[in-house]
């Protein structure tokens, strides 16, 4: 009987996993479609490749993705999925993404998918006697991207998680890497098994034979193979880390259970990782000397996270016991999304898309301190974390939200809709919350939030050319609009900017009708390569220059209701 | 390895605490005396193996020993205590300062095997120790295991990724049996046991004993692997069946290259077309959800015994009832409904007899599953347990009821589907249930808490009269009151 429910439950489990897409209401009105093609880079199309649709903002565990497998031209489809903002993720073993897979889609959308073959690591792992190592997991870390960026973004999770086991003669090889530059090592805290596999009370060691600290890291350009990075494992005890986590361990739902993880002070690195199951205490094994940060997690099914603040500690040759993590709860923000009735009908067929195909997100204004909270979640933040998409009648709640002050973003399906107006519910009259932001204390849920959106949105596309025949335009080009009238100087729904592409084409979207002022202006070389940096226009003082800049510069242009402006040239 | 994808990882969240609940450990404070040891001595080909590493832990009771797909959580909770030892030059070890307790000795000697004819195929030693013993020749006799490599190609000699590759062992009688921890569903979903391919279509499958094997790829192997392409299975070298597959000769220690597989052109794949209706109104029955699985293969085999060949899919029906599984290879399958959002959420009220259909050499349209109204059993369930704290478990346990089909053979054939369609229900904090959409047979009903595992049910009772052996409908009966008393063991109580 044992054996029956166990089954079961990974039945269960698979089910859920590739569980529809279709959400909570038992007859969603219409049933809808996302289509496409998975492609080599070399135009092939990729047979049985796997692609996934995971509505944004829902929680994988109780509203699983939609999976499905390419047919041998390469074509899917993924049915049955219900109004909503979906992410298409495609998957082939060996592959890895060629384009940014954080993009939205709606049903309806036709995607291609293009995939490029994956780099190769391979090596040997030996003990400290110089023995092969047999069948012990390598993790292959990639700690910068191709352009030499720390960390990576949501694209790098393959690479985060990957692991492969050595052979009979302590041979491994990790491949479908994407590029960058990598460190390998033995005994690493998996997250895949976040603390179920065999925690060893070895500390890890990264090629050659190195601690996390001094490893040597490997540079992978593109599908090529780096042979030959040889891991000798240095043997011994590490430290360990035990204490007991507090607070919040009990959420609602079935599931509960809290991930310790620990992460290096420097590098900000995952160092380690357990899971509590049933229990209030914990203990990291394997830990080498040095200065690390700690941080509990709690979880269930719904992803009602509670997190602990990072605690700060340092292992100075003895084992560290009594450590104290307390859960906190976070905060949420609810409210409800309008549309307004149109005042001018645009050409395209907008009553087509429903206000649950709107997405809404609470981008953090300014910089989280420290650590994320959310550890290794965090590479999953735009799936599920900081962001909602409303129900049928418009309400929405974003929760997950750690304190500190946020902004309202949304990524709207129906190129006439803009926002028109976001207001907080307060008497005498509402707060226009747009212009001050959203200042969430720890655990507060705010609520009364209302974004309207208005109808006859414009768009304006164009290109950046060199003033002068034959120059060369700067890096890091951004075209900023700024709204033309004085009063709304501080009406950030009306502030836009776009990155320059490598032609340099730039696009505006979803923008009020109204005048405003164009201008190219180049970002810092920190803000180009922040993944937290935001929006030039949200600081005050930055807005100013902004807006003093662009008055000198005089390059004036009126959208009009539902207008799209294209091909316009700004000179640089 | 198998690769994983960032949904994959996900379904690992899930999958760490469902695994978890079985193998949860706390943390002992215990103040057993810690007088007893073991010790043994560890040989590779009768000479002493040094500075082998043996690992000796303390076993707790697993709730579910026999479900071997489990086995990734139960090589340690993280927390168990294990005490380890470096064989000297005699190749001996020595654990002292253990508690009395149940243990396994671990020789971490990876790709060594035991000498036959040891009847023990691992590298682990289960013994007892009592308080102050002393036990001594917990040995490991080992060999170097032995090795087959080669490289799986599709027909053209293109290298197939990530495929599985797995082993038959041929006894004496020539009787073929699959070689222990290959095609094991659950060890291929997470990609333990057996061996895949990697980026060059090669795999090395190590650490095999003597003897006689037929390796083979492809086919309802793929069925996790997300490889898809569905290619017919192949032996080596390039055998349509197993009587035709070239027996690879394995000798201790021995390893035997250039045993490539050549699959076979991608099988056709098609799509079936079908719709939900109500059982009693003949209207269709939209947005439940369909669950496909393939129970035999096109060559009329059931797959492995178990009449599981790989999920076809599962969605949702549209507004007119209707359903599309695309995708199918050649085969027989099985539709059930699968009437719940997700197991964590509890079911619907329908239930089916399923339906089946064929795919020879074409599309298949006009499937028809009739969804029927099952009965609802509702009560309460109580937790016997003085402790007050022990009442709070009750909304986070949840009841699942599985109906035992009325004949036996009936029930082989749907085995794997009935399995996977039990209704459910939570408990809320009251204690109240309600478990709808049950369909005919004799019920029996199970408690469990996830993040602890299977929960006792001493009693099912409902006005007085006891029905812990189970509950028979016969139809749509709405049978309330029932009373479902959970026994809250000291174990799952602390562990909670």
């Amino acid at each position: 009987m044992m054996e029956r429910l166990s089954l079961t439950l990974a039945a269960l489990l698979f089910i859920s996993a590739s569980w529809s897409g279709a959400a909570q209401e038992k007859k969603p009105k219409r049933e809808g479609v996302i289509s496409g093609r998975v492609i080599a880079d070399d135009g092939q199309p990729m047979g049985g490749a796997q692609v996934m649709a995971v509505g944004a903002g829902k929680s994988p565990l109780t509203i699983p993705g939609q999976m499905t497998n390419c047919d041998a031209d390469g074509n899917f489809k993924v049915t049955g999925l219900s109004h909503g903002v979906y992410s298409i993720v495609a998957s082939a073993p060996g592959y890895v993404p060629v384009q940014d897979q954080s993009r939205k889609y709606r049903i309806g959308e036709s995607v291609i998918i293009r995939m490029a073959r994956g780099g190769v690591i391979t090596g040997r792992v030996t003990d400290e006697f110089g023995e092969p190592m047999v069948g012990v997991p390598v993790a292959a870390d990639r700690v910068r991207d191709s352009e030499g960026k720390l960390g990576g973004g949501a694209a790098t999770m393959n690479e985060m998680y990957s692991s492969w086991s050595t052979d009979d003669r302590g041979v491994y090889r990790v491949y479908g890497l994407e590029a960058g530059s990598y460190v390998v090592g033995v005994n690493v805290a998996s997250p895949i098994l976040g603390g179920l596999g065999e925690t060893s009370r070895e500390p890890p060691t990264y090629h050659p034979s190195s601690p996390r600290g001094a490893a040597v890291e490997v540079n992978l350009r593109g599908a090529e193979e780096v042979a030959g990075v040889d891991i000798r494992a240095r043997g011994g005890r590490g430290r360990s880390i035990s204490g007991t986590v507090s607070g919040e361990t009990q959420g609602e739902g079935l599931i509960n259970g809290v991930t310790v993880t620990l992460y290096g002070a420097a590098g900000k690195n995952l160092m380690g990782m357990a899971t509590l199951i049933g229990s209030q205490n914990f203990s990291l094994r394997g830990v080498d000397d040095g200065e690390y940060e700690l941080t509990a997690t709690r979880f269930n099914e719904s992803m009602d996270l509670a997190i602990s603040a990072p605690r700060r500690v340092v292992v100075r040759g003895a084992d560290l016991n009594g450590i104290e993590l307390k859960l906190l709860k976070l905060g949420a923000v609810s409210g409800r999304v309008v549309i307004e009735a149109p005042k001018a009908e645009c050409e395209t067929a907008s009553d087509q898309f429903k206000v649950e195909e709107a997405m809404i997100e609470m981008k953090r204004d300014g910089r989280a301190p420290g650590v994320s909270a959310f550890g290794f979640l965090s590479m999953e933040a735009s799936g599920f974390l900081g962001g909602a998409t409303p129900d049928k009648v418009g309400g929405f709640t974003v929760k997950n939200l750690e304190a500190g002050r946020y902004r309202v973003n949304t990524d709207l399906p129906d190129e006439s809709w803009y926002i028109r107006a976001i207001t907080q519910a307060a008497t005498p009259k509402p707060i226009d919350v747009s212009r001050s932001g959203l200042t969430l204390k720890q655990g507060e849920k705010i609520s009364g939030i209302e974004i309207t959106i208005a109808q006859g949105a414009a768009s304006l596309s164009g290109r950046v050319v060199p003033s002068r025949e034959g120059a060369q335009l700067p890096k890091r080009l951004r075209v900023h609009l700024i709204p033309a009238e004085a009063a709304a100087a501080d009406d950030l729904l009306r502030y836009a900017e776009s990155p320059l592409r490598g032609d340099g084409a730039f696009e505006f979207k979803h923008i009020a009708p109204a005048k405003y002022l164009l201008i190219a202006r180049q970002a810092s070389e920190k803000d180009a390569n922040d993944d937290q940096s935001r929006p030039l226009a949200w600081d005050a003082v930055e807005r100013g220059k902004l807006r003093r800049e662009a008055a000198a510069a005089k390059n004036e242009i009126e959208l009009k209701v539902c207008e799209r402006v294209k091909e316009h040239v700004l000179r640089w | 390895m198998l690769r994983f994808t960032r949904f994959q990882i996900l379904l690992s969240i899930a999958s760490l605490f469902i695994f978890s609940a079985a193998n949860a450990q706390s943390p002992q404070q215990d103040s057993r005396p810690r007088t007893s040891s073991v010790s043994g001595r560890v040989t590779v080909a009768g000479k002493p193996s040094v500075n082998a590493k043996v690992v000796v832990t303390e076993v707790k009771d697993r709730p579910s020993p026999e479900s071997q797909g489990f086995s990734i959580a139960q090589t340690g909770a993280g927390t168990a205590e294990d005490h380890g030892a470096l064989t000297d030059a005699e190749g001996r070890y020595r654990v002292a300062n253990l508690p009395e307790g149940k243990y396994e000795a671990k020789v971490s000697l990876g790709g060594h095997v035991r000498e036959k004819p040891s009847p023990n195929e691992s590298l682990i030693e289960s013994f007892a120790l009592g308080e102050g013993e002393s036990r001594g020749n917990v040995d490991f006799a080992l060999v170097r295991g032995g090795v087959i490599t080669g490289r799986v190609t599709d027909a053209d000699g293109r290298p197939l990724i990530a495929r599985a590759v797995s082993l038959q062992v041929v006894d004496e009688q020539g009787g073929k049996t699959v070689a222990p921890g290959s095609r094991n569903p659950m060890n291929m979903m997470m990609g333990f046991g057996g061996s895949q391919t990697d980026d060059r279509g090669v795999y090395r499958i190590f650490g095999l004993r003597a003897g006689r094997y037929l390796v083979s790829s492809g086919g309802e192997s793929d069925v996790f692997t997300g490889a898809g392409g569905n290619h017919p299975r192949a032996w080596h070298p390039d055998a349509a069946n197993e009587n035709q597959a070239k027996v690879v000769e394995v000798t201790s220690g021995g390893e035997v290259t250039g045993v490539d597989i050549r699959l076979g052109a991608v099988k056709k794949t098609y799509e079936a077309l079908g719709r939900v209706v109500d059982d009693e109104t003949g209207k269709p029955v939209a947005g439940v959800g369909v669950m496909c699985i393939k129970v035999k293969a096109d060559d009329g085999a059931a797959i492995d015994g178990v009449g599981f060949g790989g999920f076809g899919g599962n969605l949702k029906t549209d507004e007119q009832g209707n359903f599309r599984f695309a995708g199918l290879a050649p085969g027989q399958y099985q539709l059930n409904l699968a009437d719940y959002e997700s197991f964590l959420t509890g079911g619907g009220t329908y239930y089916s007899d399923g339906a089946k259909f064929e795919i020879h050499g074409g599309d298949v349209a006009g499937v028809e599953m009739r969804a029927k109204s099952g009965a609802t059993i509702s009560g309460v369930a109580v937790i016997e347990d003085a402790d007050q704290s022990a009442k709070s478990s009750l909304s986070q346990t949840m009841l699942m009821a599985y109906s035992s089909p009325p004949s036996p053979n009936e029930a082989n054939e749907n085995a794997a589907a009935s399995l996977m369609t039990p209704s459910a229900s939570r408990v809320g904090s009251d204690g109240a249930f309600s478990l709808k959409g049950l369909r005919p047979g004799k019920v029996t009903i199970h408690a469990f808490i996830v993040t602890v595992g299977p929960l006792k049910i001493t009693r099912i009772e409902r006005g007085g009269v006891d029905m812990t052996e189970g509950i028979v409908l016969t139809g749509r009966e709405d049978i309330t009151g029932v009373r479902v008393v959970i026994e809250m063991s000291k174990k799952n109580r602390e562990e909670k």
